[in-house]
């Protein structure tokens, strides 16, 4: 044995010195020969790895395009399409050494930066710009509900010029209504309308009509309007001179107005107009970054793999080469060179197949509201770049990775060894893949610490290392499990049994790869779907428990509503409206931004829900007062009485004084805001929730003569679909996956298959009966998918039940049980039956 | 008179062979009406060219495959008109395997290997009979080896083991002596013409090489798929005389 060992020493020495002398000479082309006629004998393990490119290559285009969607998509200039350049504020929250938040309401600037516009040469005219929502009811029309519309100041008429029937509107009491809004309730100049802010109500004479869309008031009343704080407007609209340059007045205003705006020229100003463009693409950004991970670690996985085997089928053909006389780094390149010309054939269908996915993904981000209509997918060769660079690095490393022992052995070792697969398991990949499930166990039992959204990522994140883990220690784990086995077989043991289990053992590495990479699916597909599913568990489960409203209102209703419905005996109604908050603090060191988002109320929110409030009192919650759950404020380092940074969703930074924690985080989000804090951008005046406790007929009557307004129980936010679209898409991308990783394996599970022929050949020629060999592999594909399941179960199922015992408090994953034997029995009968196939096929070969 | 050694009385031959064709398709002839009779105790190497239908043969009387007309007999039954699966126990129980490659799993012990066939067949080894085979081809220090812990030879006489251990009326052997260096070689060779002498197995080796082909008792010489020759005993310069003729012709 030793002097073995030093054989292969010796080898390995004089194969540098070979290796670096032939690749003096040894031209890429001059291994075509062998290349092609290797690759046309191992065709099946090949097209494994052709499929793994072309799924993964499909997937992560489709990922990446959604991405860039959200990094260069921008929605059109629509109502400001005659302005120039756009003048705003960024609309948006630095993060440290990360991507900047969007800000899902306007960030405003002064009123009075206009005038320095104004003054820029080359300007021909810049006008505030401000938008608000409005209820419009024409005097003496039948009645019907309210419409909804946009104000405007007149100004900004100066640069979209629309044209007009009538006079601009002068002094507080003219407004000028758009054609469309006229035409459909009958308004004509003249007419008396009344027009809501949504806190009160006022009649205007209709002085013009104008050619476009919305309503427009004289600068100052829109100003007063609004209500913005301090003097403060949406942007700045700007229209050049004729014949001057667009870019160089736009450099000009921003010397002129300073880095504190944002100039928009172009394709930019459609965001600027219209904010929900930015934000839709600020969470593009982050499904993309969430697929990521994942999709890049599963495709990792399945080329590796489909690649091992593919190298395995064919040991024999680098024995040859080797004993001929190629080095080790030739026949490493013949190998990463042949997996990439594949690759590359792999990739045009698989980056085709990415984009035809991207489309049917928008489709479905259109229709879940995440995808703004209009907001074009950017379908430039960018990501086909990305992914053809990704893919090829990844099948060269892999490659290389595979045939790296196969091309080190001494050319007479490679003769011997050629049939047989290494013997042991590296013993580097066994520690860090057991170092790997060490690690894992820390993030699984975080959901019993930290019982918010931190402790779920900490437990998918968990099952991620495990399964690498599982992937790495894969071969030492199967052998040490079968070595059981071994042991317990007897001289009586039926022939079948006995030689799947000592081949089992033997091909430790051969049943570990497979079982890896099903244990794979098991387990990701098990987490992906609970850690979801535990979540929406968790959100219904504690809004069921914490909405004690009598009656849930739901419409266009203004601030003057609930106030009217509140004054009304025995009622207490309450608007819920939901925001986003955002909070700077120091995580070990680095400065973070975390998003948090919740529901403001108004006065009177202890009387509606009930959060499970641990320490302070809902009913304080009003003016400049905000509540936490209790893992948010123990993590922001905040108890009841003490004031909190937070950032606003318009950008404006508060100081609300805590004035509550409370334990259902899940249902009602981790912060819990006084509407008064939403007073800066007018989100105290709409809402499009009310909660109501009294009299449910007293609050049916009310609702009968307000049209547009739904009246349901009031628990009946606890089924409201809001986010199941979302859990759709989710639902659809962990399919396309599992279906790719079930797909891949079989492949795989064919290819090494196949290549057992000679080894049943023997068996035949020994007397073994094609039913005997069946039995065998039938068995042995029954120790694999034991295993598979086995771990798969172990990394998915330990952290999920951990998880509903942290988050839910009952000990088993949250969610539908059947889905985990449905799973495990599909992932197994997959394998199962492509072993099986390609065994009788081998049969009928040998 | 089929060609081969001479029949003994009343003793029905370990293989025969009448009148055995076997076509592929309609054009390729493999083996021409070859008949064929090795008696028990003998050692028959099998020689000719590439494409001379040495293998078909080979495979045809060892019940891999079925002739297309006439018949093959196994020390008196006959088995080419047997069904797949009989024809695959009656290979377990009475005839025994070499190859060129060895062919042994690696997965399995030497022991294993070597006792695989009598697994297969559901049999428990004859324990005295298995020690004299193992102690026979040297292998009883080495039994609990895997294979790929052997040198070539030694892989070789535990496929040896691996086809004497059923006791069976006929071994046949592919090239037996194909992957080994001389010294090796000639230790295979010695070790099967000590089985056929001392134990009486009967032998019927397949062969290019006029050395190897020597240490037979006779030699039938194939070319396009009938026998041309038979020669009793001929040494191996008679041998390579014979086949360079036949390339000649």
């Amino acid at each position: 044995m030793a002097s073995k060992r030093a054989d292969r020493k010796a080898g390995r020495k004089t194969n540098r010195k070979a290796d670096r002398r032939a690749n003096r000479k040894a031209s890429p082309t001059s291994m075509l020969a062998p290349m092609i006629a290797m690759a046309r004998h191992h065709f099946l393990g090949l097209i494994a790895v052709a499929f793994a490119v072309i799924g993964g290559s499909a997937m992560i285009t489709a990922g990446l395009i959604v991405g860039e969607t959200g990094v260069t998509s921008h929605l059109p200039a629509d109502r400001l399409a005659a302005a120039d350049i756009l003048v705003s504020a960024p609309q948006n929250h630095p993060v440290p050494e990360d991507i900047d938040l969007a800000l899902p309401e306007r960030v405003t600037v002064p009123a009075d930066v206009v005038d320095e516009i104004a003054d820029v040469s080359g300007v021909e005219a810049a006008a505030n710009d401000l938008s608000f929502a409005l209820s419009l009811d024409q005097s003496g029309s039948s009645g019907g509900p309210d419409t909804m519309v946009e104000g405007h100041s007149w100004d900004v008429t100066a640069i979209t010029e629309p044209a007009l029937d009538g006079h601009q509107p002068r002094g507080t009491d003219q407004v000028v209504v758009g054609a469309q809004i006229a035409d459909d309730a009958g308004i004509e100049i003249g007419d008396r309308v009344e027009i809501g802010t949504g806190d009160s109500v006022a009649s205007y004479d209709v002085s013009g009509i104008a050619a476009s869309d919305g309503v427009w008031f004289d600068a100052s009343t829109a100003l007063a309007l609004a209500d913005r704080t301090g003097d403060e407007v949406d942007l700045v609209a700007v229209s050049v001179e004729p014949g001057a340059d667009v870019d160089k007045v736009a450099d000009d205003i921003e010397k002129a107005v300073g880095s504190s705006f944002v100039v928009s020229t172009g394709d930019a100003r459609g965001d600027v107009e219209t904010i929900e463009g930015g934000t839709a693409r600020g969470e593009l950004i982050a499904l993309a970054g969430s697929l990521a991970g994942t999709l890049l670690l599963l495709v990792g996985c399945i080329i590796a793999s489909a690649l091992s085997v593919s190298v395995a089928n064919q040991r024999r053909d680098i024995a040859l080469l080797r004993a001929v006389g190629a080095t080790p780094r030739q026949v490493r390149r013949i190998i990463a060179t042949q997996a990439t010309a594949v690759a590359t054939v792999a990739l045009v269908p698989g980056i085709v197949l990415g984009y035809v996915f991207a489309g049917v993904l928008a489709g479905e981000l259109t229709r879940a509201g995440m995808l703004p209509d209009g907001l074009e997918l950017a379908r430039s060769p960018i990501a086909a770049a990305i992914v053809s660079a990704l893919m090829l690095v990844t099948v060269q490393v892999a490659a290389r990775g595979a045939s790296r022992r196969a091309s080190r052995m001494s050319a007479t070792e490679a003769v011997a060894e050629s049939k047989v697969e290494p013997r042991q398991p590296s013993r580097v990949r066994t520690l860090l893949g057991v170092a790997l499930l060490g690690v894992a166990v820390i993030p699984s039992v975080m959901p019993l610490i930290m019982r918010n959204e931190t402790g779920v990522l900490a437990s998918a994140g968990g099952t991620l290392a495990a399964v690498v883990g599982v992937m790495l220690a894969g071969p030492a784990l199967v052998r040490g499990l079968t070595r059981f086995s071994v042991r317990r077989l007897r001289q009586r043991t039926p022939v079948p049994k006995w030689l799947a289990v000592k081949n089992s053992n033997a091909f430790a590495l051969r049943t570990a790869g497979a079982v890896g990479v099903l244990a794979l699916a098991i387990g990701l597909t098990i987490t992906q779907y609970f850690v979801e599913s535990t979540m929406s568990r968790a959100t219904h489960d504690e809004l069921s428990a914490g909405l004690i409203a009598d009656a849930t209102l739901t419409g266009e209703l203004s601030a003057a509503d609930v106030e009217q419905l509140d004054k009304k005996p025995g009622l207490t109604a309450v608007s819920m409206t939901s925001t986003t908050v955002l909070h700077d603090r120091t995580v070990a060191g680095d400065p973070t931004t975390e998003i948090q988002s919740g529901f403001a109320f108004g006065p009177g929110a202890e009387k509606v829900v009930d959060p499970d409030v641990t320490s302070g009192d809902l009913a304080d919650l009003a003016g400049n007062t905000i509540a936490l759950s209790s893992p948010t404020a123990s993590s922001w380092g905040v108890d009841v009485g003490d004031t909190v940074e937070v950032v606003l969703a318009n950008g404006e930074v508060a100081e609300p004084r805590v004035v509550a924690t409370y334990e259902r985080g899940f249902g009602f989000g981790s912060v819990t805001l006084s509407s008064d804090l939403l007073e800066g951008f007018g989100g105290d005046r709409w809402t499009e929730t009310v909660l109501v406790d009294g009299d449910q007929d007293a609050v049916r009557s009310w609702a009968a003569d307000h049209r547009g307004v739904d009246v349901a129980s009031g628990t009946a936010l606890v089924d409201d679909p809001g986010s199941s679209s979302d859990t759709w898409i989710g639902r659809m991308v962990l399919l396309a996956m599992l279906g790719y990783v079930l797909v891949a394996v079989a492949n795989s599970l064919v290819a090494s298959t196949m290549r057992r022929r000679d080894e049943f050949a023997t068996l035949r020629l020994i007397g073994a009966t094609p039913r005997q060999i069946r039995s065998m592999v039938t068995r042995e594909t029954g120790v694999m998918t034991v295993l598979a399941v086995g771990f798969g179960l172990l990394v998915s199922v330990v952290p999920m039940s951990l998880l509903g015992l942290g988050i839910v408090g009952q000990p088993w994953p949250q969610g539908p049980l059947w889905l985990i034997p449905a799973v495990a029995v599909t992932v197994a009968g997959i394998g199962w039956g492509a072993t099986r196939a390609a065994a009788t096929r081998a049969l009928r070969a040998s | 008179m089929p060609a081969g050694l001479h029949p003994q009385p009343n003793a029905p031959a370990a293989l025969l062979l009448q009148e055995t064709t076997k076509t592929y398709g309609d054009k390729v002839t493999a083996l021409d009406h070859v008949s064929l009779h090795v008696p028990h105790g003998s050692f028959l190497a099998v020689m000719g060219p590439s494409g001379s239908g040495k293998s078909t043969l080979l495979h045809c009387a060892a019940g891999l495959d079925t002739p297309t007309s006439g018949q093959v007999f196994i020390d008196g039954t006959e088995i080419s008109k047997l069904s797949e699966t009989k024809r695959t126990k009656l290979r377990r129980d009475r005839i025994g395997f070499i190859f060129q490659s060895y062919n042994l799993l690696p997965s399995l012990t030497v022991e294993e290997n070597i006792t695989l066939p009598l697994r297969l067949a559901r049999s428990a080894p004859d324990r005295a009979w298995l020690d004299n085979v193992i102690e026979r081809v040297g292998l009883s220090p080495l039994v609990d080896r895997r294979p790929d812990e052997l040198s070539g030879g030694q892989q070789q006489r535990a496929a040896i083991a691996r086809a004497l251990v059923a006791q069976p009326d006929v071994v046949f052997a592919d090239e037996p002596t194909g992957a080994l260096d001389l010294d090796t070689a000639v230790d295979v060779l010695t070790l099967l013409r000590d089985l056929v002498d001392d134990l009486g197995q009967t032998v019927v080796m397949v062969t290019h090489d006029p050395n190897a082909a020597a240490w037979a008792h006779g030699t039938v010489v194939m070319a396009d798929g009938r026998i041309r020759e038979y020669l009793a005993r001929p040494t191996a310069n008679e041998l390579a005389a014979s086949l360079t003729h036949l390339r000649r012709a």
